[in-house]
């Protein structure tokens, strides 16, 4: 039997040549040892293959194995790092970038990859569904190709975060000719180490590895992400040995994985806020005194022991701490953070228009934040305010966020690390600016921001954006809870980030 | 009996039309739409949310959207996902074979189950075992399924390596747990039925008269009683199964079973209309269509329906 | 769900029965009915079961503080096994399982009874005009009831709560509209049989108005395979019930429903299993107690199956 085995592989072997490029003859031989397909357990459901539609981190983890944007953000490093451009330099004024890419590069249906695809994407993108996406690309003053390794983009206004940005796996490159053939499969189309194979949603996505990729080869033939929505069952799938990868086991069931000398268990605090957003607009809620009375009546750590298992750290802030411009030091600006104190909370309801209490519906769109409202429910009883818990799914509490009727939500927000993206929530015109937060000169300072090319003036601006929204409190920020990820002692190679973005490029399993 | 079949076909007609439209109606009452998820998902500016609703078609009136959705059914235009931009009826098929496969799965554990311990009552009729299995089944009857099937992941599938958790990748192994978990449920009527159906046949004198011919009780148990015993259980089981097919909805959230049920709950979740209301009918008309054979089957087997079937005709002509 | 063909699927209980004709014998059927019911083990241990919850249900405010012993939230008591203290343990957010369970009937029994009464309502009105009057109206009903039984009742229940909202009326709402094709079904077939009989006939030539004559006199004589559907129906309301509860869309939080507390201790299941095995447990004997009631209640009045 093993003979047979071995002696397929042995013919495999010398016949992969055919199919490889020629460049990666020693590649496969690695992965003789290594099982062929490896299996991920993901919690959240992938609706679409095509890397402009969707912008969630499920998405962008399969968005990152099958496609190149021209630079990618390392995580670890926190920095931008050649993708299918080797280099990129900018103009003194940073409005014009011009970017030389790779020569080497094939899309997975064999075309070569050239400047005019990087044209072609931005054409797609100007029509694409995605608000990001297509406001980058139609506020473009103008792109061009000025030869087939050379792209020169010109923007109206300079921008400090253009790389961050368009590293992200939705600024992916396109091939002309394979969207131009078939719209709807033509997007999956991409230059990564993996390529669409099957996908079925709800179910799984299989992705292929693609031999004439341009990087290092993959050690995996076959990736597939298997989507077992239940945490227990995902788990349990992990220890049979039906998968090789859990993404977030359940906070409840660390020590089992602990306890199990056959698994590894990564964790780490992710970068997730957690928030509780007070509707401005409402008529109780747009009292400031009511809303930092709430922020002062919430005990943050109950709230993580209750809603996340003990397992996060207390946000002292709307604003991520890893993120550019972060500020915490409250006292040096006359203010003090929202630690949990009564008295304080009692003074500031006793303020304002209603010092008797008032009655409030706080809305939930899953059990974790209904957990969570259920602790803030029984702690603002001591200030008189009493809570109504409201459930909807997510299409109501979308629908309820639009028209803004609604009087508070829990919600979390992973910001990326530039200043700028905390844009989002307090600026208006954004779908998560769930406080309906609108401040002259909040709104002043962030488009102020976006130009400064002075580091220092640019970190006072955000330093005065968030002593605003601090004293103003549209949000009371809660904590950015723990995650992790348990696999098999045999999985090795895949990189785990706090962002929940992993890449699993050289993931291999041993046999 | 075959103007019988077409009729009841024809009558699903209106049906449809009805259920179409009862669903179509209520997921229009629904607060939120599938582009206020897309605004939530992919970050939507608001002047695109209304261009984006032209494109799904969601302007205008329930009355109208709805006509015009029934005139593309009308043309076997089933219509596309709005989520995947895939064809509903190409979605419902490709999920159709694990929806079979677990309701085929789970009648035949329920038929093991509750053939063998109904005709164990009925013989041993008024007995402690007699009460003891019929409380079994009742226990069966009482759980709720998707507790079971937790139980069962926990206690079972852990501790037994070749049974999967969840999935339909392993083949016959990964449908075991979910095929005990839908079918506990059912095990009570259907041994229930045995066992009444038993006690009907074994009080006949043609069973007398076998034993007076000097068979084993085993053989005129299992050979003439259970043989005549065996209609109104197929029936049943016939039905059950109809049902399976309509909806293990929460036995497939618990085991990630890849069925159609998962699909409209999805699809609910998801605001996605053609999707909902398509899935329902085929299910409808599928579900239809197997009550209507195993009628039929009721018929072929037993004259005496047979019978009537000729009475109604007749009255009807 | 699996549940709701228990009846469907017993076409003999809905024809075998004959309802006696007169209200004298009706009495006379019902004493034997009872006299029936009392010999039945099974049925008394159902009834017996029900009046306990029941009645903790109804003095279950008089038993505890809701604020304080029900949803009062104590996170440094959380996950606390299952102890003289606290019987069935404590949950994620430290409140006490057992005094959940027991306040938890109110909510449970009440979604499964008013999900009842509202299917009953409406489907026997619906079914009694369907058998009185023969002709359009019963055509109208009988397609609309097609209509209603064509969708699986669990999707159906998915589909209106997820449209009108995760309340506790709501989800009544759903669950009883889901019974309304079997309690259109079971009354439309008695109403038949006793829509002949002379009686009605002889009320009919005295003058009495038609609506007089389905209420105190037709229905009454067609009320016992109602009654037994009703009890079956309960069952498997509350098993309806706690199964959209679990898809989350059940009685809102911080309400200590059985399905919810299920739902939400379903991540605690390989850690701190008591907060599943009780409230399903609870499920689980409630469930059994109506459908023994009710499946005596049937033997009783249908003595052919009992035998």
């Amino acid at each position: 039997m093993k003979k047979t085995v071995i002696a397929m592989l042995l013919i495999l072997l010398s016949l992969s040549p055919c199919f490889a490029t020629g460049v990666k003859e020693e590649q496969p031989a690695k992965t003789a040892s290594y099982k062929e397909e490896v299996v991920i357990g993901v919690q959240s459901k992938t609706s679409g293959t095509n890397p402009t539609s969707q912008t969630s981190v499920a998405h962008k983890i399969l968005f990152n194995l099958t496609h190149n944007s021209l630079v990618g953000y390392d995580e670890k490093s926190k920095e931008i790092v050649p993708e299918l451009a080797v280099e990129w330099k900018s103009s003194s004024d940073l409005k014009t970038w011009t970017f030389t890419l790779r020569n080497d590069v094939t899309f997975h249906n064999g075309q070569k990859f050239t400047a005019d695809d990087v044209l072609y994407t931005a054409e797609y993108g100007r029509t694409a569904s995605n608000a990001t996406v297509k406001s980058f690309w139609t506020g473009l003053e103008s792109i061009k190709a000025i030869d087939d390794t050379h792209v020169e983009l010109v923007l109206k206004t300079a921008n400090l975060d253009l790389l961050y940005l368009i590293s992200n796996e939705y600024f992916a490159i396109l091939n002309r000719e394979a969207v131009v053939a078939d719209a709807t499969k033509g997007p999956d189309i991409g230059t990564g180490p993996y390529m669409n194979k099957e996908f079925y949603s709800g179910d799984y996505t299989l992705l292929e590895r693609f031999d004439s990729y341009w990087g290092t080869l993959p050690a995996a033939k076959y990736l597939r992400f298997r989507y077992l929505p239940e945490g227990t069952a995902r788990l349990a799938a992990l220890e049979n040995g039906e998968i090789d990868v859990c993404q977030a086991p359940n906070n409840t069931e660390l020590d089992i994985i602990k306890a199990n000398a056959e698994l590894v268990l990564n964790t780490y605090q992710t970068t997730a806020l957690t928030f509780l957003a007070l509707n401005t607009e409402d008529p109780v809620l747009s009292d400031q005194n009511v809303r930092l009375a709430i922020a002062y009546a919430i005990n943050i750590q109950d709230v993580i022991d209750g809603a996340a298992s003990g397992f996060a750290g207390i946000a002292n802030g709307m604003w991520g701490f890893f993120q550019y411009g972060y500020f915490d030091d409250w006292k040096s600006v006359g203010q003090s953070s929202y630690a949990t104190n009564v008295e304080t909370a009692k003074q500031y309801l006793a303020k304002s228009k209603y010092p008797q209490g008032a009655t409030l519906k706080f809305t939930a769109a899953s059990s974790w934040t209904v957990n969570a409202l259920q602790i803030i429910q029984d702690q603002l009883k001591a200030i008189n305010i009493k809570v109504e818990i409201e459930q909807v799914d997510a299409a109501g509490l979308s629908r309820k966020t639009t028209t803004g009727d609604y009087q508070a939500i829990i919600y979390s927000v992973t910001f990326t690390s530039a200043g700028s993206d905390s844009a989002r929530i307090f600026t208006p015109g954004n779908s998560v600016n769930y406080a309906r937060y609108n401040n002259a000169r909040v709104n002043e300072l962030f488009n102020l921001a976006g130009s400064d090319t002075n580091d220092t003036t640019r970190k006072a601006k955000y330093k005065e954006i968030q002593t605003i929204v601090h004293a103003e409190c549209p949000y009371v920020p809660l904590y950015y809870a723990n995650s992790g990820v348990a696999h098999s002692k045999k999985a090795e190679g895949a990189v785990y980030n706090t962002s929940g973005n992993h890449d699993y490029t050289y993931i291999k399993v041993a046999k | 009996m075959l103007r019988y079949a077409m009729k009841r076909l024809l009558l699903m007609i209106p049906v449809i039309i009805g259920v179409s439209f009862l669903i179509f109606f209520i997921m229009d009452l629904a607060p939120g739409d599938i582009v206020d998820l897309k605004l939530a998902e992919e970050g939507l500016t608001y002047e695109q949310t209304e261009q984006l609703r032209e494109a799904y078609g969601l302007t205008g009136s329930v009355f109208t959207r709805y006509f015009s959705y029934m005139l593309n059914f009308l043309k076997g235009d089933l219509g596309t996902s709005n989520v995947s931009g895939r064809p509903v009826l190409d979605s419902f098929l490709e999920k159709m074979p694990a929806t079979i496969v677990l309701a085929c799965a789970s009648i035949f554990v329920s038929i093991i189950i509750s053939i063998p311990l109904g005709i164990y009552a009925a013989i041993k009729r008024g007995t402690f075992a007699d009460n003891a299995s019929m409380v079994l089944s009742f226990i069966g009857l009482s759980i709720p399924n998707f507790w079971l099937g937790l139980m069962l992941i926990i206690v079972v599938a852990l501790n037994v390596s070749w049974l999967p958790t969840g999935g339909f990748t392993k083949g016959i192994a990964s449908v075991i747990l979910p095929a005990i978990t839908v079918g506990t449920g059912l095990t009570a009527t259907l041994a229930r039925t045995t066992r009444s159906s038993m006690l009907d046949v074994l009080s006949q004198d043609y069973l007398r008269t076998e034993r007076a011919k000097g068979h084993k009780e085993f053989k005129v148990i299992m050979k003439y009683a259970l043989r005549n015993a065996l209609i109104p259980i197929i029936t049943i089981a016939g039905g059950q199964f109809a049902v399976t097919l309509g909806g293990a909805v929460l036995t497939e959230t618990v085991f990630s079973w890849p069925g159609v049920g998962r699909l409209i709950v999805d699809a609910v979740n998801s605001r996605d209309v053609p999707m909902v209301v398509g899935c329902i009918i085929l299910k409808s008309i599928t579900i239809g269509i197997v009550v209507l054979i195993v009628d039929l089957l009721y018929a072929v087997i037993d004259p005496r329906i047979k019978a009537q079937y000729a009475k109604r005709k007749r009255k009807t002509a | 769900m699996s549940i709701n063909n228990v009846t469907i699927n017993a076409p003999a209980t809905e024809s075998a029965h004959g309802p006696a004709p007169r209200r004298y014998v009706r009495k006379t059927q019902m004493r034997i009915v009872l006299h029936q019911l009392s010999k039945n083990k099974g049925a008394m241990v159902g009834l017996f079961i029900i009046l306990a919850i029941v009645l903790v249900a109804i003095f279950a405010d008089v038993l505890f503080d809701y604020d304080r012993d029900v949803v009062g939230i104590h996170i440094s008591q959380k996950l606390l096994r299952p102890s003289w203290a606290h019987p069935f343990g404590t949950d994620d957010l430290g409140r006490d399982i057992f005094i959940r369970v027991l306040y938890g009937s109110r909510y449970s029994v009440s979604v499964g009874v008013v999900a009842t009464i509202i299917g009953l309502g409406i489907g026997v009105v619906l079914g009694a005009i369907a058998g009185y009057y023969c002709g359009l109206a019963e055509d109208i009903i009988m397609r609309f009831n097609d209509i209603l039984s064509a969708v699986p009742s669990i999707l159906m229940g998915i589909v209106i709560v997820s449209a009108m909202g995760a309340t506790t009326f709501n989800l009544m709402l759903a669950i009883g509209i889901t019974s309304v094709p079997q309690f259109v079904r079971i009354t439309r077939a008695s109403v038949l049989t006793v829509r002949n009989q002379e009686y009605i006939e002889a009320l009919h030539a005295a003058g009495i108005s038609e609506a007089r004559i389905i209420a105190f006199h037709v229905l009454p004589n067609c009320l016992s395979p109602i009654i037994v559907q009703a009890t079956l129906r309960i069952a498997s309301a509350i098993i309806a019930a706690s199964s959209l509860s679990f898809l989350g869309l059940g009685v809102p939080a911080p309400a200590p429903e059985w399905g919810s507390m299920l739902s939400l201790g379903r991540q605690y299941v390989r850690t701190a299993s008591y907060l599943t095995i009780f409230p399903g447990l609870a499920i689980l004997v409630t469930v059994l107690a109506f459908n023994l009631l009710g499946d005596g209640l049937r033997d009783a009045i249908d003595p052919k199956l009992k035998k």
